[in-house]
């Protein structure tokens, strides 16, 4: 090996050292969720397994973080998705919402799944309980239009 | 000097500005209902902004099927819109409309005329959150 290609390599494993102590703020988990949406009896058991499997990953306080979520830069990547789909919808805050907040998620999430734009499309690659058939979809997205329904009965 | 002039003149104009807005806005509350169904209720002055800038996209016949999909207003007619879909729909209304992400930037780079004016905006938002808060009954 020439010289010049060592230190190359020897860059490039300090970069990606220096990449691991670069603090980054993991998003914290939590047990304990009194207002999760799944604490609702109602929600039926197919429905509240897809969820969990094909959304709660950055959908709620619950993340289940696989390995790879600990090494940079894929944690940076990983972090920022998760933060902003708690943002954008947290399953374990459902019930401090108000019904029209609820309405206008379960409107999302019919919507989007249908659409398959979530889960994202790289997610199931490494989460195959994640992959959603046809049926499932539809499942997931009839469920949350009548679930909006009974809120306003 | 010149700074601090420059500024005052900023604040006169954003005030006058922001006068006459309210004052035109406060002309057209003599609203006529055009449009009423069981649940909700589309003022004409409201409907003028919506088709004349919104409905091109967000109709039955629209071949951009995500904005159809994500609102259609032909929906809001004959009950093809449940209660909260409705509710939901409103809210989105309002915000998107009050974030500047409808129109979408892309579209009226090429329509122009399509964007909607502060004062169109404002009489959409309005009426949105109003209709939003009746419908939930509070």
């Amino acid at each position: 090996m020439g010289k010049k290609t060592k230190i190359f390599l020897y860059s490039l494993l300090g970069i990606f050292l220096l990449m691991q102590i670069y603090p980054s703020k993991r998003p914290e988990i939590t047990d304990i969720n009194k207002d999760d949406l799944l604490k609702n009896k109602d929600v039926p058991k197919n429905i509240s397994s897809m969820l969990r499997s094909a959304c709660y990953d950055c959908h709620s306080n619950e993340t289940i973080y696989p390995w790879y979520a600990n090494i940079a830069p894929l944690k940076w990547w990983i972090y920022d998705h998760i933060e902003e789909g708690r943002e954008e919808l947290n399953f374990s805050e459902w019930n401090s919402l108000n019904k029209g907040d609820k309405a206008e998620a379960l409107d999302d999430i019919a919507t989007e799944v249908m659409d398959n734009k979530m889960p994202l499309e790289s997610y199931p690659i490494t989460h195959p309980k994640a992959k959603l058939s046809e049926a499932d979809r539809q499942a997931i997205s009839d469920w949350a239009e009548t679930f909006s329904e009974k809120l306003f009965e | 000097m010149k700074k601090r002039t420059n500024l005052f003149s900023i604040v006169a104009l954003l005030t006058f500005s922001f006068v006459l807005l309210s004052y035109t806005t406060e002309e057209k509350e003599a609203n006529n209902v055009s449009s009423e169904l069981e649940s909700i209720v589309i003022p004409d002055d409201v409907w003028a902004v919506f088709d004349n800038k919104c409905y091109g996209c967000h109709n039955s016949e629209s071949k951009n099927s995500k904005s159809k999909g994500k609102l259609n207003f032909d929906k809001f007619k004959d009950d093809r819109y449940s209660k909260s879909k409705i509710i939901s729909k409103l809210g989105k209304i309002a915000k998107d409309v009050h974030k500047n992400e409808m129109p979408p930037k892309k579209f009226l780079a090429k329509y122009p005329d399509k964007t909607l004016t502060a004062e169109e905006s404002k009489l959409i938002i309005d009426w949105a959150e109003g209709e939003r808060k009746t419908l939930m009954g509070e």
